[in-house]
């Protein structure tokens, strides 16, 4: 098996600050791997154990600021024998036809003979879900989401798919693009041994092939102004207040 | 200005049809599987599918639709078959879906960033497609007619095969229909401290529901439980939160209701500049006080 | 001069918060001090899996290479991270003395243990109940018999590890215990060898690290249990006083930065006055005392580790830090005490644990006084060589 797992890399969400005209302030947001992108990793790589044989080759389309030398020594330390980062800095805010756009020339350049192509269940920044059914449609295979586990039979992969009330047992015909729920796989602690082994595996670092095509046009990303509310914080001596307070609320 | 609606549960098409109205004057919509509620949209198209066909594969026919209708924008309740549906649409159009959209205002739609922590407003130069929350719109009543028109099965070149599925069981109360909400996060330490929150549910005539780390690290309570980005977006007449912090991504989720009551031990936890209520405690000790005092 | 971790450094860094996010929870770390004593197999195995009980060891037991610096700031994280004691630093360095003055047949038992479990492969038994710092004191001796055999006799204390080990290192006298013999030789014995036997010692603190007493009646060894050269054992031993002195600092540091990093943010939570006791300046002079010590505890300990890297000797520069650095760091667990308030006197709080786990790293590796007397006898004989 070719599996390949698309990878973001963003700014760890615990270091941006929001700053006093509400923009966002990444000056202190080291760049790391998308959280659910490390299920996704993880996955892949217990699906290589699985099927003997098998290589996992990261993709990953980001702007050149999240470049980051130890964000992709950390990816090839997660079950990935080889990364092929494309990068541009329209792709910090691209929306999903443009990053699917970039990955899908990764994948015709660098793994045309792909079998199965796993994403997360949505990026730490946008969120959308959306890349790995542009991915899919741009190469032409099927997709599926919400995947909690998959195994290889012949030229199929058959999937559980859980949703809120009911759970799939999926045929998909390979090759494809799956995005796994969370669910799917705990993420591994990378052990010193792969930590340093990530250091000789193959990486490719290039600019994407193409301009990025955008087709949603951000027009100003700002924390928002939180709605106002009372703010009445009781100490836990006044606690008759807070209850008159709370019983008050909940007539 | 046409609204095409594509929902799969009967609540949201009828919520969505709903919310559709009020942005648009003609409003369409879209059932794979199923018939659409009647009475609801100007127009109904029932995509056909296939007995033991999933739903993804009726791709072609919410393509037909569109085409037929050639909509000013599409609403999409957000679930995750409908957003492949959304998605395989955006991409024959050559453009993208724009995901759980909190506010439209004319071309421009805003949507959550890093979880909350800012609001993406952003314009779709081509096509508009949105998965949006039915709560995202002022309460109002659908209106339209029963003119249903059926779209023929179109296979995908390389179909899905449904294999078969099994019920997960639903515990846990609809938490979008429900006027109190008690949120439990991490300040429960265990598993069975979870009883006194289900205590107060039962004393406020409320519901459970939960930060993430509760429903999926340690699985306490079930997924459809889980308020926040990519969890539920609710607007309650009160929302109670017991040992929640008040990450941006879980506020989201709770940001509609009238009013908000937190716990929490810690001073400085972003909560309390959130809430209109507030006390600083252990839960051990305020939540039983609240159940005896209330 | 670069201050900055590579990116080795900073993965290893997040793999071990990981680590100790995921097995030492409050409740876990609990457990270990008061019902366990020791820290549970699963957690040992899984620090092995992840190569930490590996680094710095040969490659030929499968060791990871590791620069000094690389093993200081796996210990401070590591016990700031986790903020309790663990056997993993004393259980390194044992390791390292075997692999480094062992045969191949004595290095091959650690590779064969490590297959086995994630427990610490040896224990050092070196002191004494008449000889601590005081080595020429010892009297545990070995004699050796007609057949070519030794019987080892003598009583070792304050074994870190002992009773949890498959393998002991011992010092012991060549022949004659007397204080003018200044012949020792070490030897690996393994723990279930007939007449070695232990005896548990409670402790103020550090209940995760079993210390025991050992004794050895009429212990029959083989040539094949020397370690190293005849005679040459207590030369072999100093090698790494130095190193294990460094390991005590960063294992204090880690701890105190611990008990800082719990009594800032209880400061910040906590209201007095109605306003964060964090703002309060007195408040504050205890969080810059405490931060200051950390600094500079870290400074100096990254210089000494970076001269070992160097092949220069710090004996004087990390014996002035252990004694220094043992005080300090034990002042800003007492200080995160004096932020937390009475609570910081109950056990629902860790820094009064990690208060008591402290004390005792000022006492691990030679006293304080000790490490004062190494000091100033080589500056000043340092000075005294430049006289001539």
């Amino acid at each position: 098996m070719k599996i390949v797992v698309a990878v973001k890399v963003v700014p760890d969400d615990q270091d941006i600050f929001v700053s006093a005209d509400r923009t966002l302030d990444y000056s202190k947001a080291k760049p790391k791997i998308s959280e659910y992108d490390k299920n996704a990793l993880e996955a892949a790589a217990q699906f290589a154990a699985e099927n003997a044989g098998s290589s996992v080759i990261a993709i990953s389309a980001v702007p050149s600021k999240n470049d980051d030398t130890k964000a992709k020594q950390n990816i090839l330390a997660l079950g990935v024998d080889e990364l092929f980062m494309a990068t541009d800095d329209a792709l910090e805010t691209a929306d999903s036809y443009a990053t699917a756009q970039v990955l899908k020339g990764i994948v015709d350049s660098k793994v045309p003979d792909y079998d199965v192509i796993i994403c997360g269940d949505g990026s730490a920044d946008l969120y959308a879900g959306q890349v790995n059914i542009q991915l899919a449609a741009a190469l032409g295979v099927p997709t599926i989401n919400e995947v909690t586990s998959m195994k290889a039979e012949g030229d199929k992969l058959v999937v559980e798919r859980t949703l809120d009330t009911e759970v799939e047992e999926i045929e998909v015909p390979l090759p494809a693009v799956v995005s796994v729920s969370p669910d799917i796989a705990t993420p591994r602690i990378a052990g010193m041994r792969d930590i340093l082994a990530a250091k000789k595996k193959p990486q490719t670092v290039e600019a994407a092939a193409a301009p990025v095509d955008v087709k949603v046009s951000v027009e100003d990303i700002k924390a928002p102004e939180l709605a106002p509310r009372k703010n009445q914080i009781f100490e836990e001596g006044d606690i008759d207040a807070f209850v008159a307070a709370v019983a008050e609320a909940l007539k | 200005m046409k609204a095409l609606v594509l929902a799969e549960t009967t609540d949201g098409q009828r919520d969505l049809c709903a919310g559709a109205r009020s942005i648009a004057d003609e409003v369409v919509l879209a059932v794979v599987k199923g018939a659409p509620v009647a009475g609801i949209a100007d127009k109904a198209y029932d995509i056909e599918l296939p007995a033991g066909e999933p739903v993804e594969n009726a791709a072609a026919g919410v393509k037909a639709v569109y085409d037929a209708e050639n909509p000013d924008v599409v609403l999409v309740e957000p679930t995750p078959r409908d957003k492949i549906l959304a998605g395989l649409l955006a991409a024959s159009l050559g453009t993208s879906v724009i995901s759980d959209v909190t506010a439209i205002d004319g071309d421009v739609v805003t949507n959550m960033y890093f979880g909350g922590l800012a609001e993406n407003k952003q314009k779709a130069n081509g096509a508009k497609i949105y998965t949006i929350a039915a709560t995202c719109f002022d309460d109002a009543e659908p209106t339209g007619t029963d003119v249903v028109e059926t779209i023929a099965y179109t296979a995908p070149e390389k179909p899905l095969v449904l294999r078969g599925t099994k019920e997960v069981p639903q515990t846990g109360a609809d938490l979008t229909k429900v006027d109190v909400v008690v949120g439990a996060g991490r300040g429960f330490a265990e598993e069975s401290e979870l009883q006194m929150a289900r205590d107060l549910c039962t004393k406020v005539g409320g519901e459970l529901g939960c930060s993430r780390p509760l429903a999926e690290n340690v699985n306490w309570l079930p997924k459809n439980l889980y308020i926040g980005v990519s969890g539920l977006q609710l607007a309650p007449k009160a929302y109670i939160a017991l040992g929640i912090s008040g990450q941006m991504q879980h506020m989201v989720g709770v940001t509609g209701a009238d009013t908000i009551i937190a716990v929490n031990k810690d001073a400085n936890a972003p909560i309390f500049k959130q809430a209109d209520y507030g006390i600083v405690g252990d839960i051990k000790t305020v939540v039983p006080a609240l159940i005896e005092k209330l | 001069m670069d201050f900055s971790f590579t990116e080795d450094q900073e993965l290893m860094i997040d793999s071990l918060k990981e680590f100790a996010a995921q097995y030492f929870t409050d409740e876990a770390v609990k457990e270990m001090y008061e019902v366990h004593h020791g820290v549970p197999d699963e957690v040992q195995d899984a620090y092995r899996d992840l190569g930490f009980a590996f680094m710095g060891l040969p490659e030929e037991v499968g060791g990871i290479p590791a620069t000094c610096v690389d093993l200081g700031i796996l210990t401070e994280t590591l016990y700031r991270a986790t903020g309790c004691m663990t056997p993993f630093m004393t259980g390194m360095l044992a390791a390292y003395d075997v692999a480094e003055f062992g045969s191949p047949e004595q290095i091959q038992l650690i590779v064969d243990h490590y297959e086995k479990s994630g427990r610490s492969f040896a224990a050092m038994c070196l002191s004494e109940p008449g000889a601590g710092s005081d080595n020429m004191g010892m009297t545990t001796v070995t004699k050796k018999q007609d057949d070519g055999t030794f019987i080892l006799k003598g009583q070792k204390t304050w074994v870190t590890n002992g009773a949890a080990v498959p393998y002991l290192v011992v010092i012991a006298k060549d022949e004659d215990p007397s204080r003018e013999n200044k012949n020792m030789s070490l030897w690996l014995i393994p723990s279930d060898t007939p007449g070695v036997s232990t005896a548990g010692l409670t402790k103020l603190g550090q209940q995760t690290v079993p210390f025991v007493d050992v004794f050895f009646d009429d212990v029959v060894l083989t040539e094949e249990n020397r370690l190293g050269e005849a005679g040459q054992g207590w030369l072999l031993l100093m090698k790494n006083f130095e190193f294990e002195r460094c390991l005590v600092v960063a294992q204090g540091l880690g701890l105190a930065e611990a008990a800082l990093d719990d009594a800032i943010d209880y400061a910040l939570d906590r209201i007095a006055f109605g306003k964060p006791i964090a703002d309060n300046p007195r408040v504050q002079d205890l969080i810059t005392e405490s931060k200051r010590t950390i600094l500079y505890t870290r400074m100096m300990l990254y210089l000494c580790l970076w001269m070992l890297d160097q092949g220069m000797s710090c004996n004087a520069e990390v014996a002035m830090l252990k004694s220094e650095s043992t005080k300090t760091c034990l002042k800003v667990a007492d200080n995160a005490i004096e932020i937390f308030g009475g609570l910081g006197y109950t056990e629902e709080v860790r820094v009064g644990r990690i208060w008591k786990d402290l004390r005792g790293n000022a006492l691990a590796g030679g006293t304080c006084e000790v490490m004062d007397y190494i000091a100033g006898r080589a500056i000043v004989n340092k000075y005294r060589a430049r006289k001539k």
